[in-house]
């Protein structure tokens, strides 16, 4: 099980100009995914890798919409072929505040995540360069996961801290994290 | 209750039913529990551009019809909404 840890790096390459990469990275450095997001697709559709050498698919995240404004992501394990469930973007509460929910495979909302505070995100807004904090919880407000961009003008790191009580699906909280650093990490960019 | 649409599972052929909101998304087969996709396109964007490739190709037709007559124009309507329809299936 390549997702049964609490702590994840995810690292996005801001400079890559056709498409961009990520790599998802143990505690310990080591590869634990990689995925390798295609350019000018209309529909986001990233897949996630077990190692570079794209050999082994381990989830998938696709669009149901070409706009991402308030676009809901599909989350398929693609060893099971099962969809785990989707996370939909807060289109314009987004635009103050991050925010996005996170959605079982019923589509019914299971967990929230949001920007660590609205004066935070409104200043990050008007100066650049601020890293974000995000923290995910339950709809019974139990915290899930946090995710922290790490200062860094040039690579993109989210650190993703998972509660060791957590009960949602860890490698939806990866999806997640991963879709932060696709698309609110290139919006930033 | 919200409008579904129905369509038939790509891995067992069962019929699927799905929230209409759900199109172009995935959902798990009720039957075989395999992660199929809800076919078509339910997006404001798609529907903008499929308009816009209507007009676009009807408006080459018409000036190549006016500039050289309907055979050139007949053609060049048919390769390139052949070519429209290709790059559809692609995207």
């Amino acid at each position: 099980m390549p997702f049964d840890l609490t702590s994840y790096t995810i690292r996005r390459k801001i400079l890559t100009i056709l498409g961009a990469k990520f790599h998802v990275y143990r505690p310990d450095g080591s590869v634990a995914a990689f995925s390798k997001q295609k350019a000018f697709k209309l529909k986001e559709d990233i897949r996630l890798f077990t190692d570079e050498t794209m050999a082994t698919e381990l989830l998938s995240i696709q669009a149901r919409q070409i706009i991402d404004f308030a676009a809901a992501y599909d989350v398929v394990d693609s060893a099971e072929g099962r969809k785990l469930g989707a996370a939909r973007r807060k289109g314009w509460s987004s635009i103050f505040r991050d925010s996005w929910e996170v959605l079982d495979e019923d589509d019914q909302p299971i967990a929230k995540l949001k920007e660590d505070s609205a004066l935070a995100a409104f200043v990050r807004r008007m100066i650049g360069l601020i890293p974000q904090t995000f923290h995910l919880r339950g709809m019974d407000g139990k915290p899930i996961a946090t995710l922290r961009v790490r200062f860094n003008p040039f690579v993109y790191k989210l650190d993703v801290e998972l509660d060791p009580d957590c009960e949602l699906d860890s490698r939806l909280v990866l999806a997640v994290g991963v879709l932060l650093a696709a698309i609110e990490g290139r919006q930033k960019s | 209750m919200a409008p579904t649409v129905e369509f038939h599972c790509e891995h067992c052929d069962s019929l699927c039913r799905a929230a209409k909101s759900m199109v172009g998304g995935i959902i798990n087969c009720k039957e075989c529990g395999q992660a199929t996709e809800v076919p078509g396109m339910n997006d404001p964007a798609w529907r903008m551009l499929n308009m816009g490739a209507v007009i676009f190709v009807a408006g080459i037709t018409t000036l190549i019809y006016m500039r050289a007559g309907p055979t050139p124009a007949l053609i060049v309507g048919v390769v390139l909404f052949a070519l429209l329809k290709l790059l559809s299936l692609a995207l």
